[in-house]
């Protein structure tokens, strides 16, 4: 009992939950062009909770990575892309390091 | 800011985005036709009248309309009224346009056009690079000397910037320009 206490203990000590940031994939229909993905970089880099922002325009794919322990909820994400005039088609969450 | 020159058709238009379907801004035109030359400054309001965003294309309807005044070659002053409607398909390959418009205003000093383009892109390359269409214009403009242009020119977009450059059959250097703060 007091070596399972230790273990996890540790692990909560080493892996707190809130220190992981989120790394989120959103997909977006709707965004064709190079001023669609400059746009929508410029409206996540102004989030505060958000750390980097990659666009591939290829896959319609936007990854937002979040400051550790921060996150975005999906309403928001999808406020976010409706707002500058697109549409999501799918939101994927993944934990970064 | 968009400012687009040709030798007897230039604009300089400046505009502010409230939400993605409003934009409110000014704009200067020149226009050189076959009986009548003038400047027009406008105000203008620019409405996204419908969208169609699907996975690998987006579709757009604009319209646009703005008040303002005019001075002519003659010195002649007087009001002028401004009306624009366009509509776009897009995909990462594939972009065509249509557009009219119209200035009015008294004594005669109109000038209309309709617009269509068809472009490509020769290739595909990340948002961050430089991207690369080419592009066919044509142009019907009842009142101008050449009532036809068709213009062969390239787009460039780099970042939050985009150039065209292209000159018509006719002879005529197309420059035009856009650039999103």
């Amino acid at each position: 009992m007091k070596t399972k206490t230790i273990i996890l203990s540790f692990l909560v000590i080493a892996f707190p939950i809130s220190s992981f940031a989120e790394e989120i994939t959103i997909t977006v229909k709707g965004m064709v062009c190079s001023f669609c993905a400059q746009g929508l970089k410029k409206t996540f880099g102004k989030k505060e909770n958000v750390e980097g922002i990659d666009v591939d325009l290829d896959k319609k794919i936007v990854k937002v990575e979040t400051k550790e322990g921060a996150t975005l909820k999906d309403d928001e994400i999808t406020s976010i892309i409706h707002d500058a005039g697109f549409e999501v088609l799918s939101i994927q969450r993944g934990t970064g390091a | 800011m968009s400012p687009t020159y040709t030798p007897d058709w230039s604009d300089l238009e400046v505009n502010y985005s409230l939400t993605n379907r409003y934009s409110v801004g000014a704009a200067n035109m020149y226009r050189q036709g076959k009986d009548s030359s003038a400047d027009f400054a406008v105000g203008e309001f620019n409405y996204l009248v419908s969208r169609w965003n699907e996975l690998d294309s987006q579709a757009n309807i604009y319209a646009s309309a703005g008040a303002g005044g005019r001075q002519d070659s003659r010195d002649d002053e007087s009001l002028a009224g401004y009306l624009r409607l366009e509509g776009d398909y897009e995909t990462r390959r594939v972009y065509t346009l249509f557009g009219a418009e119209s200035l009015q205003s008294p004594g005669s000093v109109d000038f209309n056009r309709l617009r269509y383009r068809a472009g490509v892109a020769p290739y595909l390359a990340p948002f961050t690079s430089l991207q690369t269409w080419v592009i066919a214009q044509v142009d019907y403009m009842p009142e101008m000397e050449d009532e036809v242009e068709v213009t062969p020119l390239l787009r460039f977009f780099y970042n939050n910037y985009a150039l065209e450059l292209g000159v018509s059959l006719n002879g005529k250097a197309f420059l035009g320009a856009m650039a999103h703060f």
